[in-house]
C-alpha cells in the first residue's frame, strides 16, 4: 500500500473493540442465564456455558464458511481480522431467546451466511433480517419466549432497577441495561461508532412514549419498564449502528434515529411485540431509501 | 468546520532544517510547443534570460549553454547545461521608499494581488500556513525574508490605506520565528489541518466583506517584480518524510532534476513512496521522471505503508471529517483534495484517487 500518512485506526481494531463488547456481554450472560440458574439447580453443568457455546459457535460457523468461500471456492485470500460478519452474528446471537434450540441456532446461522454470500443485500440490515428470521421461526414453532427456566418457575415482581440491573427477563445479553451503558461509553472510544444513533433514538422513544401515555392517560412507568426489558437499547447501541446498513450524514442519522425511536414504541405497543426494535430497522432501511432516491433525483431535476 | 491536529496524530516532528542546493548541472525547462522556444542550441543564455515564450513565458534560473529538447515522460523539456558562472543581466533593486503608488502598480505582475490590493481593505491577512503537515516551505519563506516582508507591509499600509497586515501563522512557527519576528503584527492559527487552505482559513479569520486573505507566495512575488527587480530563480520545496534521515527544507534551481536533489538524502528503508505535495493524498510518482517547477511544494519520502486496503465499512468517518462538508465517496466539485478522507478512512482506502480524481 502508499506510504500516504495513514490513522491508525484499523478495521482490525474496530472489530477487536466489538469482541471486547462481545466478551463483556457474554459474560453477564454465563452468569445471569448459566450460574444463577445451575445454582437453583434449574440446569445441568454443560447448561452453565449455552450463551458462551452459542456465541461462539456462531462465531466460528461464520468464519469457516467465510474461509471456505473466499479461499477455496473463489481462490482469494480471506483476511479474518478485517471480516465484519462474525462479530454482527455473535450480536444477534446475543438477542436470541435462551431457550433456542441449539441445533435450530445452527441451521439458521448456517443459512442466512450462505444466503449472505451469494446475495449481496447493501440496503436493508441483513444482520437484522436473521433477527426477524429467528424471531418469525420461533413463532412459528411456538417457541418464541424470553422466559428461562427461572423466570417460568419462580413468581418475579421486579422493580425499575431490578430491571435496570437485569434481573428481569430478555434476549441472552439484552436486559442488563447498566452494562448497556458501560458497553455504549467503550464503544464512544470507537471513532467509527455511530454514537448519535442511540442517543436520539432511544430519547425519540421516550418522547413518543410521553406523548401517547399523556394522551391515553396510560402509566409511563410501566412504558418506562417495558423499555427496559423490551430489547429495544441493545437494537439501538449495536444492530441499528451497524455501519454497513446505517446512513452516514449527520441530517440522515438523525431521520433515521427519530423513526427508529417512533416506530419501535408504535410496534410495541400497538402490536404488543416484544423485539418491536428489528422490525423498526427494516421499516426506516426502507425509508431512508427511499428519502436518498428522492434526494438525488431532486439534485438531478436542480442540475 | 471539522480539522485534525495530525501531529499530535502521527508524532511527526517540526521541521526547522534549511539547505541550499544550486549546484544543478542541467535544467529542464517544459515545452508545450517547440516552436515558441525562443532559443537555439548551442545558444549562451544568461540567468533570467526567456527561453520560451507562450503564454507564460519561462525564463533561465541559471546561465549556460543551450543544448537539446527531449521527451521525459510523455513531456517535452528544453535542456540547458550550467556553467557555474550565475551570469545575470544586472538589474537595480527599487527603493519602496521613494515609490509612488502609481509606479508600484506598474510593476506589479501578479493577478491576484492586484486583484486584491484595488478593493477598499480593511484587514489584510498573509496566509503563511503551510497546507500539509510535512511541509514547511512557507514557513522558511517567512523566515528568510521578514524584513523585506514587513518594508512591504508597511508600505502597503500607508500607501494603500489598508487598516491592518496580519500574517496568519501555525502556532508551532510563532515558537519557531523567535527572534525574526520584526515589527509585523502575526495572528495564530492551531495547528490543525487543513487551515492552510484559504477557503478554510477564511473561515477562522474573515469577518467582514473587507477583510482579505493572500497567499504568502503572491507577497513574495510582489518583493521580486516590485523591489528586488528581479525574477525568482530558486524555489522553496521541502524533502521531509518517515523514510528520510535529515529533513529539510531546501532551496533549488527552479527546472532542477528531483532525482539529483535526492541524491543529496540519506534514506531508511528500501521500501518507500515519493509523493508530491500532500502527504495525505498527493501524487505517488517515480523521481526519475520529475523536473522540479513552480507546481511543486513537497516531496515526502514515506515507507510504504504496512495496512492493507478493504472493501468500504460504510462506518461515515469520511463524511463526518470533511471540512468542506461533502460526502467523499461521490464525487463532487467541491472537494479541494486535502486528504483527510483518505487518512482517516479505516479500510485504508484512497478516497481521493478513487473518487475525486
Amino acid at each position: 500500500m502508499s506510504g500516504h500518512l495513514k490513522s491508525k485506526l484499523t478495521n482490525s481494531k474496530i472489530i477487536l473493540l466489538y469482541y471486547l463488547i462481545i466478551l463483556i456481554l457474554t459474560g453477564y450472560a454465563t452468569y445471569k442465564n448459566g450460574i444463577i440458574l445451575y445454582q437453583k439447580n434449574l440446569i445441568n453443568l454443560i447448561g452453565i456455558f449455552k450463551p458462551l457455546l452459542l456465541v461462539l459457535s456462531g462465531i466460528i460457523i461464520t468464519y469457516l464458511i467465510n474461509y471456505i468461500y473466499i479461499n477455496v471456492i473463489k481462490k482469494d485470500k480471506y483476511d479474518y481480522k478485517e471480516d465484519y460478519t462474525p462479530l454482527f452474528i455473535a450480536l444477534i446471537t446475543l438477542t436470541l431467546p435462551l431457550n433456542i434450540s441449539f441445533i435450530l441456532y445452527l441451521v439458521i446461522i448456517i443459512l442466512s451466511n450462505i444466503l449472505k454470500l451469494f446475495y449481496n443485500i447493501e440496503f436493508i440490515n441483513y444482520y437484522n433480517l436473521i433477527k426477524i428470521l429467528f424471531i418469525l421461526i420461533l413463532l412459528i414453532i411456538g417457541k418464541y419466549s424470553y422466559l428461562t427456566l427461572y423466570d417460568t418457575n419462580i413468581e418475579t415482581n421486579f422493580s425499575t432497577l431490578d430491571l435496570f440491573l437485569g434481573r428481569g427477563f430478555g434476549g441472552i445479553a439484552t436486559g442488563n441495561i447498566l452494562l448497556l451503558i458501560i458497553c455504549y461509553l467503550i464503544m464512544l472510544f470507537n471513532e467509527a461508532y455511530k454514537k448519535e444513533i442511540p442517543i436520539i433514538a432511544i430519547a425519540s422513544y421516550i418522547i413518543t412514549l410521553v406523548i401517547f401515555d399523556l394522551l391515553f392517560k396510560n402509566s409511563v412507568v410501566l412504558d418506562i419498564k417495558n423499555l427496559i426489558t423490551n430489547g429495544f437499547i441493545f437494537g439501538c447501541l449495536f444492530i441499528a449502528t451497524i455501519p454497513m446498513y446505517s446512513p452516514i450524514k449527520y441530517k440522515e442519522k438523525v431521520i433515521y434515529s427519530i423513526l427508529i425511536g417512533i416506530i419501535s414504541f408504535v410496534i410495541n405497543k400497538i402490536f404488543n411485540i416484544y423485539d418491536g426494535i428489528y422490525f423498526a430497522i427494516i421499516i426506516t432501511n426502507i425509508i431512508i431509501i427511499g428519502y436518498e432516491l428522492l434526494e438525488r433525483r431532486i439534485i438531478n431535476e436542480h442540475k | 468546520m471539522k480539522t485534525i491536529n495530525l501531529l499530535n496524530k502521527c508524532d511527526l516532528n517540526v521541521l526547522n532544517n534549511y539547505k541550499v542546493i544550486l549546484n544543478t548541472d542541467y535544467i529542464f525547462i517544459p515545452i508545450k510547443n517547440e516552436d515558441k522556444i525562443v532559443v537555439k542550441k548551442g545558444d549562451k543564455v544568461l540567468k533570467g534570460t526567456l527561453v520560451y515564450g507562450d503564454i507564460d513565458k519561462l525564463y533561465s534560473s541559471i546561465s549556460g549553454i543551450v543544448l537539446d529538447v527531449i521527451n521525459l515522460n510523455n513531456y517535452k523539456y528544453l535542456i540547458i547545461k550550467n556553467d557555474f558562472k550565475e551570469l545575470t543581466n544586472n538589474t537595480r533593486a527599487r527603493d519602496l521608499n521613494s515609490m509612488s503608488k502609481d509606479d508600484f502598480l506598474s510593476y506589479l505582475n501578479n493577478n491576484n494581488f492586484k486583484n486584491i490590493i484595488n478593493n477598499n481593505i480593511d484587514n489584510l491577512y498573509i496566509n503563511a500556513i503551510d497546507n500539509d503537515p510535512y511541509i514547511y516551505n512557507k514557513y522558511m519563506y517567512l523566515k528568510n525574508n521578514i524584513k523585506d516582508i514587513a518594508i512591504l507591509c508597511k508600505y502597503l499600509k500607508k500607501n494603500f490605506n489598508i487598516e491592518n497586515i496580519k500574517i496568519a501563522i501555525k502556532n508551532s512557527y510563532h515558537e519557531l520565528l523567535g527572534e525574526y519576528k520584526v515589527d509585523l503584527k502575526y495572528v495564530r492559527v492551531p495547528d490543525i489541518y487543513p487551515v492552510g487552505n484559504n477557503d478554510i482559513l477564511s473561515k477562522y479569520l474573515i469577518s467582514s466583506s473587507n477583510d482579505y486573505i493572500i497567499e504568502l507566495k503572491d507577497i513574495i512575488d510582489v518583493l521580486y517584480e516590485v523591489i528586488k527587480n528581479k525574477k525568482e530563480h530558486e524555489k522553496y520545496i521541502t524533502i521531509n518524510g518517515n523514510n528520510v534521515k535529515n529533513p529539510s527544507v531546501i532551496s533549488v534551481k527552479k527546472y532542477s532534476y528531483l532525482n539529483n536533489i535526492l541524491s543529496n538524502y540519506t534514506l531508511l528503508d528500501n521500501e518507500y513512496d515519493i509523493i508530491l505535495n500532500n502527504s495525505l493524498c498527493g501524487l505517488v510518482v517515480n523521481p526519475k521522471n520529475i523536473i522540479v517547477t513552480d507546481d511543486i511544494d513537497g516531496v515526502i519520502i514515506n515507507k510504504k505503508c504496512k495496512y492493507k486496503t478493504s472493501k468500504c465499512s460504510k462506518c461515515g468517518l469520511c463524511v463526518n471529517v470533511c471540512p468542506m462538508k461533502i460526502n467523499p465517496l461521490i464525487k463532487n466539485k467541491k472537494c479541494i483534495k486535502c486528504g483527510l478522507c483518505n487518512f482517516v478512512c479505516p479500510s485504508k482506502i484512497n478516497i481521493v484517487d478513487e473518487v475525486q480524481r
